[in-house]
């Protein structure tokens, strides 16, 4: 048992056992954090060998791709000579703003070249100079040694089709024939939607392996145990790279220390109604859950659970359960609050505001929990009104609890008003953990039918 | 799997308020339509509530229970549901359309209203998007496209495409469907057969599909 696995470049940590494995070269990845099961090759033509790791790191750099459609050109990243001419041109942010690494890699060539040529004319050509490390040092020493920057606007340069560069600014309009060293767009790894197939982990729109989420600092995924660093987290993550390392080399020592579950209460899964659809694999934002290839069914992994409920509410065969959940009895006025948002506004508003029995406030890990038909039948009694309070959109702890829960209530709703009834007997609002005061507008708006 | 979509809350009471009747019984059924997520336990179970809620509302004194089996295509499953039939005036089943049908054929005294919309055979693209891959023509000619069906995805069925209104990889119908054909010829170009693809394919026969009347089949090992 490793204490972690790195997928691409390995880092020095010499408190931790650790290994690295090509991630072009691993072939499946099954349990938990704590027992992590890989299957990989060592090399393409070998046999595949079987580890276990407590935790994994996923450390792939990101693809380089050259803004311009000519593949010869080159970029910041090469290592040619090229002290046979007499000017260069760099250019940064040619496409879009780079990242700060982009910068660093950018300047620190431009002195390393400009101090092995020290008759070479540089000019160096940004729309964004960003400062990570010693940036703005690196900045000063440029310049220093003679290298002209020049910050332009995204219209006024223009790369052409011979290489030429045509650079123009109010009145001014020059033609550059020199050769042009470029700073490549970042893009995510070709293999990283492979690896997050893998690990059943979230990617983000542009396709890193992490998305906006507040609970997910800083190299965090959803599922525990795997951390993303570098070029995976997408290309903010080469700029505090060391102290994102830093970050997840103590949380790994940490749960080797101690892994306890998130959640008391345990979900199983009914082996007997489970029909193996995946759903519930595919909707788990934390890739807790996997097929257990001995009962023919899916299994809930407890370790990565963190008990969000999104399983429950959509498993189309209603297998998954809490062990030993009561039913719920409430009549009347009630309202259910997310455990990460409402909830806690509302304890910061004051439980005792509220007159006995005159509103049930019920906790729920996520409103990605709510099932359609616990809707519907808790609106059988006439003068029952339900009001759930979500969080507010990239806020929720299981990655889009609160899309789901708005997604519920509105067909709930849209049903209702086809059938004549009235629709505002269900509501669904948002609320950070420090809306107080608005909890106690909103339940006392609710209840008297305004909100 | 046969992907269905369940038919809209205002078509399922107008189909039911034809009807007379004090129970109703919702029958789901446990494989296709439950992987597309319209007829499984859940699905009956949100359905069940809600038409209660509707009845409670109209003030109609209805009763609802509610049933799951593995298929509802096979007898064996839809025999299991004989008491609970007879004891409900009718049944409301979330099917696909071949399940209604059995349970019609085993019990013919009795009215059976479909719940869901057929769509079509598909498989899952993303979550919860469901797709049409096939449509059961009786002939499969997979192995002439490459694994990419013309018959079924591409909108005009064509053997030897693309037509003139394929566009930037999609099609004129409808820009959100990809062109089969623009499909079709990169995979060829990506397994490089793309020179097999000039061969010209004769008309599609389609006494297999539909053409012949409703299809049948036998498999005499199991039938004799």
């Amino acid at each position: 048992m490793y204490d972690v696995i790195f997928l691409g470049e390995s880092i020095n940590s010499p408190l931790l056992s650790s290994l690295q494995i090509n991630p072009e070269l691993l072939v499946s990845a099954s349990g938990e954090i704590g027992d992590f099961k890989l299957r990989y090759r060592e090399e393409k033509d070998q046999d595949i060998k079987e580890i276990k790791a407590c935790n994994v790191i996923v450390n792939m750099d990101a693809e380089k791709e050259i803004p311009i459609d000519n593949e010869n050109i080159l970029t910041f990243y090469d290592q040619q000579d090229i002290s046979e001419e007499d000017s260069i041109i760099f250019i940064q942010d040619y496409d879009k703003i780079s990242p700060a690494i982009m910068s660093k890699i950018g300047l620190n060539k431009v002195i390393k070249l400009c101090e092995k040529n020290p008759d070479i004319q540089i000019y160096y050509f940004y729309r964004s100079m960003r400062f990570m490390d010693d940036n703005d040092q690196l900045f000063e020493k440029a310049r220093e040694k003679g290298i002209v920057f020049l910050k332009y606007e995204k219209d006024n340069l223009n790369i052409n089709e011979d290489n030429t560069v045509d650079y123009s600014r109010e009145d001014i309009n020059i033609k550059f024939t020199d050769n042009i060293i470029i700073a490549p767009d970042l893009k995510p790894s070709f293999g990283l939607e492979r690896i997050a197939r893998l690990f059943n982990i979230e990617k983000s729109p542009e396709g890193y392996l992490q998305t906006e989420n507040i609970y997910l600092q800083p190299t965090l995924t959803g599922k525990r145990g795997v951390y993303v660093i570098g070029g995976s987290r997408g290309p903010t993550g080469y700029t505090n790279f060391d102290q994102d390392v830093e970050f997840t080399l103590n949380e790994i020592k940490a749960n080797l220390e101690d892994i306890e579950p998130v959640v008391d209460d345990e979900r199983i899964v009914d082996d007997k109604k489970c029909i193996l659809c995946y759903n519930c694999y595919r909707i788990c934002p934390h890739g807790a859950i996997e097929e257990d290839e001995e009962l023919d069914a899916m299994k809930i992994n407890n370790l990565a659970c963190q008990g969000c409920n999104a399983c429950i509410s959509r498993c189309p065969a209603g297998a998954i359960s809490i062990v030993g959940e009561e039913e719920k009895t409430y009549q009347g006025l009630r309202v259910m609050m997310c455990e990460n948002s409402a909830e806690i506004a509302f304890e910061k508003y004051g439980r005792d505001k509220l007159e006995n029995g005159e509103i049930n406030i019920e906790t729920i890990p996520c409103t990605g929990s709510i099932k359609k038909d616990e809707i519907f039948r808790y609106l059988n009694e006439p003068e029952n009104k339900l009001l759930i309070l979500g969080c507010f959109e990239e806020s929720c702890k299981h990655i889009n609890g609160d899309k789901r829960g708005e997604q519920v209530v509105n067909e709930v709703k849209e049903t209702l008003k086809k059938l004549d009834i009235d629709d505002n007997r269900v509501t669904f609002k948002r609320l950070s953990p420090r809306m107080a005061e608005d909890v106690g507008n909103y339940l006392s708006r609710w209840k008297e039918g305004k909100l | 799997m046969i992907v269905g979509e369940q038919k809209d809350i205002e078509e399922i009471v107008e189909m039911l308020d034809r009807e007379e009747f004090k129970s109703l019984l919702i029958v789901g059924c446990g494989t296709c339509v439950t992987v597309s997520m319209a007829g499984g336990e859940r699905e009956v179970n949100s359905l069940a509530e809600v038409l209660r809620l509707y009845y409670k509302n109209k003030d109609k004194d209805v009763t609802i229970n509610t049933d799951t089996v593995k298929r509802q295509c096979d007898f064996e499953f839809v025999d299991k549901l004989e008491e609970e039939i007879n004891n409900n005036d009718i049944v409301l089943s979330l099917a696909c359309g071949v399940g209604v049908q059995h349970l019609v054929e085993r019990y013919p005294d009795k009215i059976v209203l479909p719940g869901l919309n057929t769509s079509f055979y598909g498989a899952n693209i993303d979550n919860g998007i469901m797709a049409e891959r096939c449509i059961g023509c009786g002939e499969c000619v997979l192995d002439k496209y490459f694994g990419i069906c013309p018959v079924a995805r591409c909108s005009k069925s064509l053997l030897n495409g693309p037509c003139g209104g394929s566009q930037d990889g999609k099609c004129e119908v409808d820009p959100e469907i990809d062109c089969a054909w623009e499909l079709i010829y990169n995979r060829a170009k990506r397994i490089g057969k793309l020179d097999e693809l000039i061969e010209y394919q004769p008309p599609k026969s389609w006494n297999s599909y539909r053409d012949g009347g409703p299809r049948k089949l036998t498999n005499e090992e199991y039938s004799s």
